[in-house]
């Protein structure tokens, strides 16, 4: 039993520990209503069982019951129960009931699975051997989670369970039961009366007490016994009596278990003991698994029981459920895992069912290893005929690394579930969304295409500006392979952004090898939500005709087919991919002639029929022609004759006679590489640079071509770009850079804007905060993913009104899924998704917090409000509360210290409303709402505040004289000065005083583009840091202006 | 730091407004770079030769003080530096970073010429006046130092010329190479209503820096 998503009955309700827990809450109390229409919970009892026969996975996969979380046990012939005379397999399973669209795991009951051989697939199955509450008085009904069946010590089957305590006052109310029994199918009694592990017994823990897994070790009348237990990264481990359930130790962490999740699983081979285990460590380069809502089965080592544990690697690759769940043992001579996935007919991520395969061992290591698991049945490809060729292209898209939680493999794998979970897409949530992303699609040749369809999925609505929304709009591009740049799709049909099902484009044909969707995020001003694609395919155009095959010509014993077949598309012909049926030895063993059939990629009509003559290669009497050779290079061709990818050279080669040859080929200067009967070899050149393939091909009378060679060039990293910031003119310079084909173009967009070629400084528009983004394009056509800079808003003229917008927003604390930019956003969403909300849930929650507005300079303010958010009463001491009660204070500039807004109207402390405080003006460069929670007497409740203003009545700032000032200390034959310069960067002249410790210099009239200088002596062979004052006095618009700066400046030792 | 060009001469005073001029040098001296001579001497007029140089020049090499401006309890001396002349032919780019020259002054006691007890360095003060500092605003002459018979006018400034004070200095050699920049001071002495008679001789040392 494991998942990283919601496990409804598990306690603290998460509050979105992810981008998708708010999705997942909302399906659960779907799945709440669905399994209340189950009705009254039938007896268990093993009379229910039936038998069927299948030799293939799942054990039981035509959907008509899903079963999870596997726990095996061997039960040997003349044991209590079998009288077989065999020994016989048990999996003991959990039922899984969730309805089609339900994420959440609804499963109130444990059933089994039994054989005598597993290769013959004779399965008996039990559905509904045991439902806690019937067995265990002390257990709610539900969340019948992994458990595990074990023949004690005593000979008598015990099962160990996650029980839901029904009575229990933890926090989380798992606890794990144990079952006895004289048979492996019941009855069953309740062994222990009660909990024997919960978060109180035999010690108190804080852990989620689920998915037991037990070893008894040693041999009679010294068995010991063993239990491990936890989830949610913690394992624990206790021994107990021979009694099963009565502690012999205290309960222990257990350590060195990379990336443990949940699902321990204890087992013991020769004298190695195994811990296997779902584990969750994600990433691009994690040996787990690539998306962290997946899990891979890793497994550990140890020569003890109590450890220490030996990580070993991976045992089971994630499988199509996002749960996965080992249970591994010896049956009859043979190693077996048992798993489950999502492959059943209607199955997935929570309508899992079992399958079984076999473990192989690594003797040759010590310890002895387990061999990465083979899941069977081997998925071949899809051979139905389809428009479809999304599936055959390689993917790239704009946010690599991508979020551990997606997965790109999601966009073209043609599934498209009812109730996605983050790895069933693509997406690009971060906590910082740019405001434009893409997914490329390259195929090998040029395809001939005229469609799309594509799903999106979301959370949040369109103009939120935050969450995962449709995008705004998007477009679809294809690589103009005369013309070598990206061009928009001719004539399409449109662009939708519906969130419920495929959204379709049409669009006249277009031959290429590449093809873009570029998403434009949805805004809402100032900030962008993220995308995310469950699926998008792109449709091939069909041609006018039916396609035929052209006859195959293949030497005895040839099993290999031509990988293409040519396409016509009116005048144009391309040589497009087929999956043929598979070739077999005896087809070939002899000339002669067969059909064969083979679908050809994006050709919907029908699958094609080829004929193949079979030759005999012998034939090379009188044979003095070479063969010719055909270079052509494959991968994602860029502008300027670049390559965007590694590239992979087709060397092809055709004989006279029909025969296969002998093909030598070479990348640049290194060693040849010789092929033997074949008609074609592929050579992979990759790295960033120029690079040349040569190769020859001999045929079998041994004529060998003239070397033939195709030059490469490949340029597969994005240019990089950076911005700088002028503060004073608000102003954004960008520069780029290309290591190997060079920086082609700089684009800019400031907001929502759209690009727009940079040709120098960008100046902000206006007043207000700028977001500009920025992204440079190469030569090759690596455009880099977009990088955003902000432009402080300029505060120097009068401001009235609310002035949050204008601030920079920071905070005590902010819980990871909300936003402190979300106090100054300028929304106030009635019914705000989380990161449109401050908040504080998670983590400690102490008394008070506060959150803060800076502003570059000090402001005349007059007033405040903001609105609390709550999601749990008051007096609880958890959730988010309506606060107790809460304060301004403003930075008192004089005496560096905060201090309260005086004359404050009443604090109020709703969460419906504003709360509008008024209070006597404060000039004040920064202030805080100082937040007092709501407690129950013991903890607090976290705070939340949807939006804050701060209200204004400023006259601006006065204008100033622009001057440069520089402070120095130096040292002239051993004493200290204090240099100090100030220049007229005014137009016209301006007095200006320099002021020190060490003395004081005036000088009138400075012209324009000017100085003022002075070195003030100290006297002194040291001086200490300090700072000059700058006064300058001029004219601006006819006004007088005197403008006072500071300059700092180190301090110096002189006579060191 | 190190010191480019030092040049000395004789300032003398005499109570009594007698004027005594030791050594007398008409035609402006240019000492070279590394040149530390610290004796009354007269030096050799060389053309400045390229790569530029920066170099130090004064228009004589005696000052006599003449009384004036004295009261009941102070007798004051003053007369006038020649002007001191900063050449600079380098090239902004064979200035090194963050180079910065700086002309100081500092005076020995004065000697009677006759036995009498010396007068003190700390009764000479001096105010440069900055003749030709060019257009830039980056060559300011130094701050006035007074005697230790004055009130300070600047944090520190009545001590007179017993250590090296400040002339001339630039903020940055290089944003004002390529040109001459010239300098001269008043110089007073003051002195206690009953300073003895007579004549009496200090020698100024003026050092340029860089």
């Amino acid at each position: 039993m494991n998942t990283s998503v919601v496990r409804g009955g598990a306690p603290p309700t998460p509050r979105t520990s992810r981008r998708f827990g708010r999705a997942v809450a909302v399906a659960a109390v779907a799945g709440l209503v669905a399994g209340g229409l189950v009705g009254v919970a039938a007896p268990a009892h093993a009379a229910d069982s039936y038998t069927f026969t299948n030799t293939t996975n799942p054990i039981l996969g035509d959907g008509s019951y899903y079963s999870a979380d596997p726990a095996p046990v061997v039960v040997p012939a003349g044991a209590a129960g079998n009288d077989s005379g065999k020994d016989q397999l048990y999996i003991y399973t959990g039922h899984d009931e969730a309805g089609p669209s339900t994420n959440d795991f609804v499963m109130n009951e444990w059933g089994a699975f039994r054989t005598t051989d597993v290769e013959a697939g004779e399965w008996t199955h039990y559905p509904s051997l045991m439902r806690p509450e019937q067995v265990f008085a002390w257990a709610t009904s539900g969340r019948a989670y992994a458990g595990q069946v074990v023949r004690g010590v005593d000979g008598r089957y015990y099962w160990y369970v996650p029980i839901n305590e029904r009575d229990s006052p933890a926090s989380d109310k798992f606890a794990i039961g144990v079952a006895v029994s004289d048979t492996p199918t019941g009855p069953w009694t309740d062994h222990a009366g009660g909990p024997i592990i919960s978060q109180r017994v035999p010690t108190p823990n804080t852990i989620h007490n689920i998915d037991p897994t037990i070893l008894i070790d040693g041999t009679a009348p010294n068995q010991r016994v063993y239990l491990w237990w936890g989830s949610f990264s913690q394992l624990r481990m206790i021994e107990l009596q021979q009694d099963m359930k009565t502690p012999v130790t205290t309960q222990r962490s257990v350590t060195g278990l990379t990336g443990f999740f949940e699902a321990a699983w204890a087992f013991k081979r020769n004298d190695t003991y195994y811990l296997a285990y779902a584990g969750n460590n994600a990433g691009p380069t994690s040996q787990c698994t690539p998306a962290n809502y997946h899990a891979c089965i890793a497994y550990a080592t140890a020569s003890s029981p109590q450890g220490p544990w030996t990580y070993r690697g991976t045992v089971l690759a994630p499988v199509s459920s996002t749960t996965s769940h080992p249970g591994i043992l010896e049956f009859d001579g043979s190693w077996y895992i048992t798993y489950h996935t999502a492959d059943a007919v209607g199955g997935g991520h929570f309508r899992r069912s079992v399958a079984i395969d076999p473990i192989e061992w690594d003797d040759t290591q010590s310890p002895p290893r387990m061999k990465p698991v083979t899941t069977t049945p081997v998925r071949g490809p899809d051979l139905t005929p389809r428009p479809n060729i999304a599936q055959a292209a390689k993917v790239t898209v704009s946010n690599e690394p991508v979020p551990t939680q997606y997965w790109v493999k999601a966009l073209n794998d043609e599934i498209v579930r009812l109730n996605p979970l983050p790895p069933d897409m693509w997406g690009t949530w971060t906590g910082n969304n740019p405001p434009q992303q893409w997914v490329q699609y390259t195929w090998d040749q040029p395809m001939r295409i005229s469609g799309s369809q594509i799903e999106f999925w979301n959370d949040s609505p369109q103009g939120s500006g935050v969450g995962v929304a449709a995008p705004a709009s998007w477009r679809i591009q294809y690589w103009d392979l005369d013309a070598g740049q990206w061009a928009d799709v001719p004539d399409p049909s449109g662009f939708p952004t519906g969130t419920r099902g495929f959204q379709d484009t049409g669009f006249d044909p277009v031959t290429t090898t590449q093809v873009r969707a570029v998403f434009d995020a949805s805004t809402n001003g100032s900030t962008y939500s993220a995308v995310a694609v469950e699926e998008w395919k792109i449709l091939a155009a069909q041609p006018e005709s039916a396609v035929t095959a052209p006859a195959i010509k293949v030497e005895v014993g040839e099993t290999e087919l031509p990988d293409s077949i040519p396409v016509s598309f009116g005048a144009e012909t391309l040589r497009v991919p087929v999956l043929w049926d598979p070739v077999r030895p005896e087809d070939v063993a002899a000339p002669r002639t067969f059909d064969t059939r083979g679908t050809v990629l994006g050709y919907a009509a029908e699958r094609v029929v080829a004929q193949v003559t079979v030759v005999s290669p012998d034939d090379t009497d009188g044979d003095e022609t070479p063969p010719a050779l055909t270079l052509t290079a494959l991968g994602s061709a860029g502008g300027a004759g670049w390559f965007r990818s590694p590239v992979r050279v087709r060397v092809a080669g055709v004989d006279d006679r029909g025969g296969r040859m002998t093909i030598e080929s070479r990348v640049d200067d290194g060693e040849p590489v010789v092929a033997r009967d074949v008609r074609s070899v592929d050579v992979d050149v990759a790295g960033d640079g120029r690079h040349t393939v040569t190769a020859t091909a001999t045929d079998r009378a041994g004529n060998t071509s003239a070397p033939a060679g195709l030059a490469v060039r490949i340029d597969a990293t994005a240019p990089v770009s950076a911005a700088t910031l002028n503060a004073d003119t608000r102003t954004v310079t960008v520069t780029a850079s290309d290591a190997t084909s060079g920086v082609a173009g700089i684009e800019y967009a400031i907001g929502a804007g759209a690009w727009t070629a940079y040709t120098g400084p960008v100046a902000a528009p206006d007043a207000n905060r700028q977001t500009v983004a920025f992204r440079a394009l190469d030569v090759a056509g690596n455009l880099e993913t977009a990088r955003t800079v902000t432009i402080p808003a300029d505060l120097s003229g009068p401001l009235t009104g609310n002035i949050g917008p204008v601030a920079t927003p920071t905070a005590s604390y902010t819980a990871g899924w909300n936003s402190v930019t979300a106090l100054n956003d300028g929304t106030d969403p009635s019914n705000p998704s989380q990161a449109q909300i401050w908040g504080t849930w998670s983590g400690n929650r102490p008394a008070t917090q506060w959150v803060q507005y800076d502003w570059s300079r000090p402001v005349r303010l007059t007033g405040t409000e903001l609105k609390f958010w709550r999601d749990t009463n008051r007096g609880t001491g958890d959730g988010v509360a309506e606060p107790d009660g809460w304060v301004l204070q403003y930075w008192d500039e004089a005496v560096s210290a905060w201090h309260d807004v005086p004359g404050a109207s009443p604090y109020g402390t709703s969460t419906t409303a504003f709360n509008t405080v008024t209070f006597e003006p404060v000039v004040t460069p920064r202030v805080r709402a100082t937040v007092r929670a709501n407690g129950n007497g013991t903890t607090y409740s976290a705070v939340a505040i949807t939006e804050w203003r701060v209200f204004a009545d400023d006259p601006g700032a006065p204008p100033e004289l622009p001057v440069t000032v520089t402070a120095q200390a130096r040292c002239v034959a051993g004493k200290a000065y204090v240099a100090v310069q100030a220049r007229n960067d005014h137009d016209a002249p301006m007095d200006v005083a320099l002021e020190t410790a060490y003395g004081e210099r005036s000088f009138a009239d400075v012209a324009a583009g000017a100085n003022a200088y002075q070195s003030f002596a100290t006297r002194a062979t040291s001086v200490a840091a300090g700072s000059a004052t700058i006064r300058v006095s001029g004219s601006i618009d006819g006004d007088d202006v005197t403008t006072v700066r500071t300059a700092e400046y180190p301090g110096v030792d002189c006579a060191s | 730091m190190r010191t480019w060009s030092r040049k000395r001469w004789v300032a003398a005073g005499a109570a009594g407004a007698v004027l005594a001029g030791s050594v007398a040098l008409q035609s402006p001296a240019v000492a070279e770079p590394g040149d530390s001579t610290d004796v009354q001497v007269t030096v050799d007029i060389e053309e400045i030769e390229e790569p530029g140089v920066l170099a130090m020049s004064v228009a004589g090499d005696s000052v006599a003080l003449a009384e004036d401006g004295s009261t009941l309890l102070v007798r004051q001396f003053v007369g006038t530096l020649p002007t001191v002349t900063v050449t600079d032919t380098r090239t902004p780019e064979e200035v090194p970073d963050n180079a910065a020259w700086a002309v100081l002054g500092s005076a020995t006691d004065f000697v009677g010429g006759a036995g009498q007890a010396p007068i003190s360095a700390g009764h000479l003060g001096w105010k440069p006046q900055l003749i030709d500092g060019g257009d830039t605003g980056l060559v300011t002459e130094g701050e006035e130092v007074v005697t230790v018979l004055d009130e300070p006018t600047q944090p520190g400034n009545n001590v007179g010329l017993v250590d090296q004070e400040l002339l001339v200095s630039t903020f940055d050699s290089g944003a004002v190479a390529g040109d001459a920049y010239t300098v001269d001071a008043d110089l007073f002495l003051r002195t206690p209503a009953d300073v003895a008679a007579g004549s009496y001789t200090s020698t100024l040392t003026l050092s340029l820096f860089e």
